[in-house]
């Protein structure tokens, strides 16, 4: 190439040596290098561009018109028609599973299992409030006045009217007639029958059977002592019985 | 030929998205050699030059629609050639950590790894010597005095005024002689 003369005139104005040095080109490319180049360089921008996402691929450059304007119904359409399927084939999954018991149990178990299970039910320790000892020796010594209360009511009738019951002298006797009493449900006419006399007269002779009912219809709550006093105290109840003057126990 | 084709009529092909990517190959053929040996003569090495064209030509791509007809694409493709060598060696700068003394060895060092350098010949030496010029005013020669550009079309590409092209020409003329003459 014949180098500009413009540039040349140049150099020499400047009296530059310059003008003397051959404009040879020192640099060497690769064999081809200049052949391959734009394709190297188309390839690039493919691959820049396609990085960034922009629309360089050449497929996708060739869209249809109005591809974007319908894109957003085309995608809301196309997630509607796979959630529909989905749903269909939840629904046929569920039909073809049904409600069937795929378990079972050994025949006759429920009939069983209420037995089993009070079997294996162990007795747990149930929390009882203790009464106080002296509320039971008062029910114990209430129980014993009445027992013999009966006893003596069921004699006084023996004795006094023979024609409403046979009987004899003797407890076993009386126990039988005692019993027809109550078989009878005349218990509480009888009692309502007797007369204050016939109660002290069976009272009198029947003397120390007589101090226990004393001790229940004289002593108050409050009066007897605390249930550790009779284990610490073999004379506790000897105590209380002279301090209501109803004398010693049978114990001694 | 492509060569032959005017860069109205590619700038229409491109334009045309059935064309677009035929009209680039042939932007790229007809320009491609001078724009190589331009940024080679700046940055030295082949790998790298190749490296900034084909950068250089991405951007081409994606900022060609906002081409301006007014100016020559001719021109307009200088300008970002000469700006992508410029950043390149600012950023090579960056990465070796090096002073600007340090960078003028490292492109010398650069170009005496070439396996053709001969440190006897003129040219090799009016190499030598351009990599000695700051890289701005190394464009300015290189432009002026390997592509014969006239300083009327220097200043649209440096987008600078033609009396300070010139004087920065004739500056960098004294240093390379000076180089010549004192090595």
């Amino acid at each position: 190439m014949q180098p500009d003369i413009t540039i040349h005139n140049e150099l020499k104005e400047l009296n530059s040596l310059l003008v003397n040095i051959p404009k040879t080109n020192v640099f060497t490319v690769p064999n081809g290098y200049f052949d391959f180049l734009s394709n190297d360089i188309l390839q690039g921008i493919n691959n820049e561009l396609a990085i960034n996402g922009l629309i360089i691929p050449a497929v996708e450059r060739n869209i249809p018109e109005g591809y974007f304007e319908g894109l957003a119904d085309s995608i809301i359409n196309k997630i509607k028609l796979e959630e529909y399927n989905g749903d269909q084939q939840a629904a046929t999954l569920r039909s073809s599973i049904g409600t069937g018991n795929v378990f079972s149990v050994p025949e006759g178990y429920f009939n069983g299992l209420a037995a089993s299970i009070q079997r294996k039910i162990v007795p747990t320790a149930t929390v009882v409030t203790m009464k106080p000892r002296r509320s039971f020796f008062m029910y114990a010594i209430a129980a014993a006045l009445t027992g013999l209360l009966g006893l003596s009511l069921f004699s006084v009738f023996d004795e006094r009217s023979n024609d409403i019951i046979q009987t004899t002298n003797t407890p076993m006797a009386v126990l039988d007639n005692a019993n027809k009493i109550l078989e009878n449900k005349n218990f509480d006419k009888m009692i309502e029958s007797l007369g204050d006399d016939e109660i002290l007269s069976y009272l009198k002779n029947n003397g120390e059977d007589v101090n226990a009912a004393l001790v229940a219809s004289v002593s108050e709550d409050k009066t007897l002592p605390d249930e550790d006093a009779y284990y610490m105290d073999e004379n506790a109840l000897d105590n209380i019985l002279s301090e209501l003057n109803i004398g010693k126990t049978g114990n001694n | 030929m492509a060569e032959h084709l005017d860069d109205n009529e590619l700038l229409f092909q491109f334009k045309n998205e059935a064309t677009r990517e035929a009209a680039f190959t042939r932007i790229i053929k007809k320009y491609q050699e001078k724009l190589y040996w331009h940024i080679r003569r700046m940055v030295v090495e082949h790998e790298d030059a190749n490296d900034v064209l084909q950068n250089m030509f991405i951007k081409v791509w994606k900022n060609l629609d906002k081409f301006r007809e007014d100016s020559q694409l001719y021109t307009w493709l200088y300008r970002i050639a000469t700006n992508e060598s410029l950043t390149f060696l600012e950023q090579l700068k960056k990465r070796k950590s090096v002073s600007l003394s340090d960078d003028d060895n490292f492109l010398s060092n650069k170009l005496q790894a070439d396996k053709h350098f001969d440190g006897n010949k003129l040219e090799w030496k009016l190499q030598l010597a351009i990599q000695q010029l700051p890289d701005k005013q190394k464009a300015v020669f290189n432009l002026r005095y390997f592509d014969e550009m006239p300083y009327e079309e220097m200043s649209r590409v440096l987008e600078t005024s033609e009396g300070s092209l010139k004087a920065s020409y004739h500056h960098a003329v004294k240093k390379i002689e000076d180089y010549i003459t004192n090595r």
